[in-house]
């Protein structure tokens, strides 16, 4: 089958008088012997019947059926038929709506049908020429705004009418006569049938249009007093019937062939689809392919660098370990030395800063003598001063790879014959000495404590020397322990 | 639809074919990619685990060579001066006699060096190597203050990389002089694991 598109198709054009051969563009041509080409048909037979079909509420299966069966009633044995609204036009809903169909029951042209198969012709389709008139009629503007419109193309063989009811086919006429007298007529004719018959109301006077008309008839209508529109010039050099059959088409409603007798041309479209399916698939699966194969290619080499990479750097590492063993080097023993040393032999306490510190103290204040001082690791330095003095010596064995904190604690005892007030300035005198020392912090000042004490003295009170003790306790001075009381 | 592919199939079934041939032959090939791709995986999967394990020994290795080159003078320092090795105890029990006998204190120093505390270090067990505390308690009665700073001072500074002053009290001021109570700790690393000592030979 040869690869056709639709300009490469012809039209066939079957009257009751000839057949005409046309290009898809609308120009004559000679019958097609040799090559099979597709074809469209396009019928302008007598053998033309209108019907409107009323569906209910149904939808589904249901409504198929129903329509199948008005089809059989309306249409007994007419094998071609179709309905202007299309398929998916149809309601989704159950809801009731009508359908517009066109049947032709013509041995001249199943027979013209048949012949086209045998010479393997595909067949893409079969129209009305009515159907490709009102299809063009609906395409024109100008025309949207008639209820009623008569179509009236003048043909070599005579005259073809067409009845638009908004913009809908829903009668046509073959008129086999030459004469534009006649034709004048008859179209008056046609409409007093209408008339008759209630196809259209008294008082409808539908609108004229002759399409392509010789000057007689469209004096004759006008003669009539019918209700004239202007004539449309053709846009089509060949005239209005070739730009009129040159909408036999897939988008043109109302095709008349069954699918069977589309077959070649369906299989043709359906081929032509599959190889271009074929090629995009083979096309995108070999690059899924190609780029599958890259990754098991990519991923194999980099197995192999991998490989590569690990025996170096365990060679390296060794290489590493072989040196440190040949100079007798335990890594592990050096970082613990490093770590004993970090942590268990840095920051001892400096007993003889805190002497010199105190002797410049005391040596300012002779009416105090310092009574004891003590500086210690501990986990909480200055945290408890009630305890004795025996435990406090005790307290010094504390778990010392935990992070110690250096404190130093002093008494200092003041002179007994100093009356209160002077009691007072030492001790005042005594606070702001020890606040000035720069590198210690002050956490217990007896100053703050000297208020809550009881005041005692005279000859027979029993005086505990070291409860009037002043007990300093202080802290290295740090970033941490800055700004804490 | 219903009735298209009844009457169209018959004529394009060859198309058909074709194209289920292609489909069949693409997804044959895949497959047998990721065949192989299955195959190979536990290779590769054994090829980036051992890069790994060998990144990661490398990496240890060159922190070890780091930490060699960057303490070894420090770490030679203190095996000189005894901190690992041969545990020696009598010598600073003998440098404190010595000292308090060089600054004429020997009737005034009493000492007590406790049994050795383990310390708990993380390093210590990959080091097969045990760490211990030693704790001297020095005490002072009625030396000047000087006395007994000098004395611990001279103590320290003979053995300046193992020890650290933990306390020192100075208390009970009187004509004859004061009481001073010292606790200098003395650290010392066990190359041996105290396990080996109990060791079946």
């Amino acid at each position: 089958m040869t690869a056709l598109t639709s300009s490469q198709s012809g039209l066939l054009l079957v009257n009751p008088l000839q057949r005409q051969w046309f290009t898809g563009k609308g120009d004559a041509m000679a019958p097609p012997e040799s090559l099979p080409i597709g074809v469209r048909v396009v019928a302008d037979l007598v053998e033309e019947n209108h019907v409107r079909i009323s569906v209910p509420g149904i939808v589904g299966r249901d409504r198929q059926s129903f329509i199948e069966a008005q089809y059989q009633a309306l249409l007994p044995d007419v094998a071609l038929r179709g309905s202007w609204e299309r398929a998916s036009a149809q309601p989704l809903l159950p809801r009731p709506f009508g359908l517009h169909a066109v049947g032709v029951a013509s041995p001249t042209l199943t027979g013209q049908l048949d012949e086209l198969t045998k010479a393997g012709h595909p067949i893409e389709g079969v129209w009305t020429l009515s159907y490709l008139m009102a299809h063009w009629a609906v395409r024109q503007t100008a025309l949207s705004g008639q209820s009623w419109l008569l179509l009236c193309l003048g043909l070599p063989y005579g005259m073809r009418m067409v009845l638009l009811h908004d913009q809908v086919p829903v009668f046509s006429r073959l008129l086999l006569a030459d004469d534009p007298g006649m034709q004048a007529q008859e179209v008056g004719q046609t409409l007093k049938y209408l008339t008759d018959n209630r196809i259209i109301e008294r008082d409808v006077r539908p609108a004229i249009l002759p399409l392509d008309p010789a000057p007689a008839l469209r004096q004759g209508l006008q003669d009539l007093g019918l209700n004239m529109l202007p004539s449309m010039a053709p846009r089509h050099a060949n005239g209005m019937l070739a730009e009129v059959m040159t909408l036999a088409g897939s988008r043109a409603p109302g095709n008349l062939a069954s699918i069977a007798l589309r077959r070649h041309h369906l299989a043709h479209r359906t081929r032509q689809g599959l190889r271009l399916l074929t090629g995009v698939v083979a096309v995108a699966g070999a690059a899924g392919l190609v780029m599958q194969g890259q990754a098991l290619l990519q991923g194999v080499d980099q197995s192999r660098v991998q490989q590569q990479q690990a025996a170096q750097m365990t060679e390296s590492a060794q290489s590493i370990r072989d040196d440190l063993a040949r100079r007798n080097i335990n890594v592990p023993l050096l970082r613990l030395a490093m770590e004993v040393q970090q942590q268990e032999l840095q920051k001892g306490i400096d007993p003889v800063q805190q002497l010199w510190l105190l002797g410049q103290l005391m040596k300012g204040h002779p009416q105090a003598q310092l009574v004891r001082t003590e500086q210690a690791l501990r986990e909480q330095a200055c945290a408890s001063l009630q305890a004795n003095a025996e435990a406090e010596v005790a307290a010094v064995v504390v778990p010392e790879s935990t992070a110690l904190q250096t404190e130093w604690q002093f008494d200092v005892r003041p002179s007994s014959d100093l009356l209160p007030r002077q009691r007072q300035a030492l001790l005042e005198a005594l606070a702001k000495s020890v606040a000035a020392w720069p590198q210690w912090q002050l956490k217990t000042n007896p100053e703050r404590q000297e208020s809550a004490t009881a005041l005692t003295g005279g000859q027979g009170s029993a005086i505990d020397r070291a409860a009037t003790d002043w007990r300093w306790c202080l802290v290295p001075r740090t970033p941490a322990t800055e700004g804490t009381p | 639809m219903n009735q298209f592919w009844p009457v169209v199939f018959p004529l394009v079934r060859p198309t058909v074919m074709l194209l289920a041939k292609v489909v069949i032959g693409l997804v044959l090939v895949s497959a047998s990619l990721w065949g192989v791709k299955y195959f190979l995986s536990p290779g590769w999967l054994q090829a980036e685990a051992s890069l790994q394990t060998a990144q990661a020994q490398l990496d240890e290795a060159r922190l070890e060579q780091s930490d060699v080159q960057t303490h070894w003078p420090r770490y030679k320092q203190l095996v000189a001066a005894g901190l690992v090795g041969g545990e020696p105890r009598a010598i600073w029990v003998e440098d404190l006699l010595c000292t308090a006998n060089e600054l004429d204190l020997k009737d005034q120093v009493s000492f007590s060096l406790a049994v050795p505390e383990p310390v708990e270090l993380p390093q210590a067990e990959l080091a097969q190597a045990s760490v211990q505390r030693h704790v001297l308690e020095i005490q002072m009665t009625q030396v000047h203050e000087l006395e007994a700073l000098r004395l611990i001072q001279q103590l320290q500074a003979r053995h300046a990389q193992v020890t650290r002053m933990a306390a020192c009290l100075f208390a009970q001021p009187n004509p004859d002089g004061l009481t001073a109570q010292c606790r200098v700790n003395f650290l010392h690393i066990d190359p041996t694991p105290a396990a080996d000592n109990n060791a079946v030979e």
